[in-house]
């Protein structure tokens, strides 16, 4: 596949490489990322069986259905050496690690500071009530929906950097997810309108969730790797968790004087960027044009992208009406939810997919 | 936080979990087991608190690496003998690690129970943080190491390795089956009796022969492998709590334990008692007390009242225990040009150490050891792989060469079934492929793969060959001037064949001991 022993041959300087060289690195020199990440999961279809063998292939355990380890189908998309994908974010567990942990520890910092300081105790009661116990809580729901789905998916991923990726973005919906909870908790302390019920009550009941809660169930349910990086980022985030975290929430929680959630959506919001790059990376390296299977790539991930907009823009538009419920609100549902589709429409543009996600 | 809000709200973080209402509910890993809702919390940690921990252990232990260490160049100042070994060691642990981030992933998926899942994840997160920092520790010896060579394409190595390559069937195993499975293999087996013996004492091997590289990676990675025991022991114990899965239970352990003794043993053994140069205490005597004494003697038996008893071949693999590995670093040592180290011949001294260690050791392996020492030179072109008059075959089922409990009394037995000749090495392996046959459909042996490779041309096809183009990774001493190059390999015409062709099918053959050298 791709990994070229770069063993001198014959003749060449005798000095021995201090270094990896195991690794195509994707540009000149080799990074701290690519090597302590790429040529980890076994590839019985190449890498690991240098010189053949003579039966090629092979499979020290088949699963106890007796497929392989890993399976080609287990998405629909088809590369011909998907070790060749480079997250843009070069991230290993050591960066990754340092970087929310510094995010945590701004928002455990700025959530102190706003409680000793009588800015939690001031929040309004209508967006203490409504907007942070019912809507963002009932939205935790969501992101540990996302965290489930993504742990399976690692899983068959057909390559070390998916995978590790795929890790990395299911641990920032259950910190997400863990945070409003925390927050929510801490918020208990200095005001008396926090009802951390209302957010379950919310997502189980209110018809405004019911179509999030759809879209969540089935997100647990799809087993297609390449398609929940394709719905959740190119979709779910630049749509839905738009209008439900960064609209409702952020937008409005200056106007509320609740910098702490500001902070907390602030940090998802470059979580999802992240994300986003990673998938646009993931997009177009399956529908390189020089490659064979680009167009039957091509044309998959358009489908997904239909049907994932067909999703989130029900549970968009089912979440107008909290709209009006957000006291100090800057922002009309319609506003939000054309600047959304329009930005959605330019990643999409971006990648080729004009019409894909047209609504 | 104070601690009440702590609590309050990791209580409320356990109830993420709803009741689907609009698709029905898939399993991607459907387990037979039935696991119940509520469980004992084995750790409270938050994400927050989390990646607190973890950020403050990595910059305590990538600091000291591309600090102090270093500038003092201390790898280079390590046993030669002992860092050998860390060549193929290290890409074996680093797999490990890589598949229980696969389990991991899979158990989120199947166990029904919030506050296990979110356990889960937080190992899923360290299993990425092993695999990384292993890969970190040797790619850190291939830059300041003496000899680079080997640590530079290990990874890629690994599976073309006679006796590396067996770590796949025991560790595919965290992933490859029933969820639940996967998690006995891995947290219950692998992980609670093994990972002490690989991350605690062979750290104090590694210290005591100069290296302290490998403890600062291998303690901060076991500081995270007692989250993973309670893991095990609370999805242990969620289990048995329901009768309906004893039955299961028991047989999945007793082959969980037969699949990772198997290899594990033989793999520490080999590491431990066979590279150390200033010698301490033996592979025996470490797995007396973690294994024998702390796994068997006290965590299993906590069980027993939920009727799990000691697994099915526990007493085999205590046999095993004391001689397994001797064979297995023979046939390491018999067969040098395929192996990616340089293999440091024993001495006197090592003599007497394996002798107090193992009496009896010297009447059964000193002279092949003498032999291999003798067998240095390339001018002489002898390969000690010429001493067997008979070369044992590989187990189908663990992929080890078939020399258990001893190569002079080994259980091997030779099968057909499903249209091919099998080897294998126990009743334990011979047992699990009879369970599930199929499973071992695509599982060829390294010798039914490289039959008929010339040697030379198995080193050159598998990246075997050093920077200079001739010279080989693997060498039978670590003498800088008796290098054996690919022409000295090529000179000796020996070719790869497969013993088991000319074993008699369905038998139980007497393997021929190893000829001392004339």
């Amino acid at each position: 596949m791709s990994a070229v022993i770069q063993r001198p041959v014959a003749g060449a300087t005798p000095k021995p490489a201090r270094d990896f060289t195991f690794i195509q690195p994707a540009g000149r020199r080799l990074t701290e990322y690519e090597a302590l990440t790429v040529h980890q999961q076994p590839d019985a279809n190449g890498y690991d069986m240098a010189g053949g063998g003579r039966f090629g292939p092979e499979a020290f355990l088949l699963r106890s259905d007796g497929s392989t380890l890993w399976k080609d189908d287990s998405t629909r998309l088809r590369h011909p050496d998907w070790y060749r994908y480079r997250d843009p974010a070069q991230h290993w567990q050591r960066t990754y690690i340092r970087h929310q942990e510094q995010q945590e520890t701004a928002i455990e910092r700025a959530t102190e500071d706003a409680g000793l300081n009588g800015t939690l105790a001031a929040l309004n009661a209508d967006w203490v009530g409504k907007v942070l116990s019912k809507h963002w809580r009932a939205w935790s729901h969501f992101e540990y929906a996302i965290f489930r789905t993504l742990c399976p998916a690692q899983r068959e991923a057909l390559g070390d950097t998916l995978s590790t990726m795929l890790c990395f973005q299911s641990f920032d919906h259950l910190r997400h997810a863990q945070d409003i909870v925390v927050y929510l908790v801490e918020l208990e302390r200095y005001n008396k309108a926090v009802d951390d019920a209302a957010g379950r009550k919310a997502w189980m009941e209110d018809p405004c969730y019911q179509p999030s809660r759809r879209l969540a169930e089935h997100i647990i349910n799809t087993a297609d790797w390449g398609e929940l990086m394709v719905g959740l980022n190119l979709v779910v985030g630049p749509l839905l968790q738009q209008i439900a975290l960064s609209a409702i929430v952020r937008g409005n929680a200056g106007a509320n004087g609740d910098d702490v959630a500001s902070q907390i959506i602030v940090t998802t919001e470059r979580d999802r960027r992240r994300n986003l790059a990673a998938t646009e990376a993931f997009v177009r390296m399956v529908t390189e044009p020089s490659l064979a299977e680009a167009g039957a790539n091509r044309a998959v991930i358009g489908e997904w992208i239909v049907e994932w907009t067909g999703y989130a823009r029900d549970a968009a538009k089912a979440l107008a009406p909290v709209f009006a419920t957000v006291p100090n609100g800057r922002e009309t549902f319609e506003a939000a939810y054309a600047k959304a589709s329009a930005d959605m429409a330019a990643v999409h543009a971006g990648l080729g997919f004009s019409d894909a996600g047209a609504a | 936080m104070d601690s009440n809000e702590f609590i309050r709200a990791h209580d409320r973080v356990k109830d993420f979990e709803w009741e689907f209402s609009y698709e029905p509910k898939r399993a991607h890993y459907p387990t037979n087991y039935k696991i119940p809702k509520k469980t004992s919390d084995p750790f409270r940690h938050l994400v927050r608190d989390y990646c607190k921990m973890e950020r403050d252990k990595d910059d305590r232990q990538y600091g000291a690496m591309s600090d102090v260490m270093a500038r003092a160049k201390m790898p280079a100042k390590a046993s030669e003998r002992w860092t050998e070994i860390l060549k193929m060691a290290l890409p074996v642990t680093t797999y490990a690690e890589y598949a229980a981030m696969k389990c991991t992933g899979q158990l989120v998926d199947s166990v029904d129970n919030a506050e296990l899942r979110q356990g889960y994840l937080a190992q899923m997160m360290d299993e990425v943080r092993h695999t990384n920092q292993e890969a970190h520790l040797i790619r850190y010896l291939a830059k300041h190491a003496r000899d680079p060579e080997g640590f530079d394409r290990g990874f890629k190595i690994r599976g073309q390795n006679m006796i590396t390559r067996a770590a796949r069937p025991a560790l595919d195993a965290f992933f490859a089956c029933d969820p639940i499975e996967g998690a006995i293999n891995l947290q219950v087996v692998a992980e609670t009796a093994y990972t002490n013996p690989i991350f605690v004492t062979l750290t104090e091997v590694a210290a005591a022969n100069g290296d302290e590289a490998t403890p600062t990676t291998f303690l901060s990675v076991q500081s995270d492998e007692a989250r993973h025991m309670a893991n095990g022991y609370a999805t242990l114990a969620a289990i048995a709590s329901v009768p309906d899965n004893l039955p299961r239970l028991q047989r999945d352990f007793d082959n969980a334990f037969w699949r990772q003794h198997s290899f594990l043993d033989s793999f520490i053994g080999s590491v431990y008692d066979y590279f150390q140069e200033n010698r301490g205490g033996s592979y025996h005597e470490a797995w007396t007390e973690w294994v024998g004494n702390d796994w068997a003697g006290s965590y299993i038996e906590r069980l027993k009242p939920f009727g799990v008893e000691l697994p099915r071949g526990w007493e085999e693999a205590k046999a095993r225990i004391p001689w397994g590995h001797h064979n297995i670093v023979m046939m390491l040592a018999a067969t040098w040009p395929v192996q990616f180290m340089r293999i440091d011949p024993l001495t006197p001294r090592d003599f007497e150490w394996f002798e107090k260690k193992y009496p009896g050791w010297y009447a059964l392996y000193g002279s092949f050891w003498e032999a291999y020492a003798k067998m240095g030179d390339p001018k002489d072109g002898q390969i000690p792989i010429t001493l067997f008059p008979q070369v044992p075959p590989i187990c189908r089922v663990c992929q080890m060469p078939c020399v258990f409990p001893r190569f002079d009394q080994s259980t091997v037995r030779i099968r057909e079934a499903d249209g091919r000749k099998h080897a294998f090495c126990s009743d334990g392996c011979e047992h699990l492929y009879a369970l599930e046959p199929h499973r071992y459909a695509k599982a060829y042996t390294w010798f039914e793969q490289y039959e008929g490779y010339e040697l030379s041309q198995f080193v050159r096809e598998c990246g075997l060959i050093r920077a200079d183009g001739k010279t080989l990774i693997g060498q039978p001493s670590l003498n800088w001037d008796k290098m054996w190059t690919v022409d000295d390999i090529a000179r000796t015409k020996i070719e790869i064949e497969n013993p088991l062709r000319k074993l008699p099918a369905d038998g139980a053959p007497r393997l021929l001991a190893p000829r001392t050298l004339q």
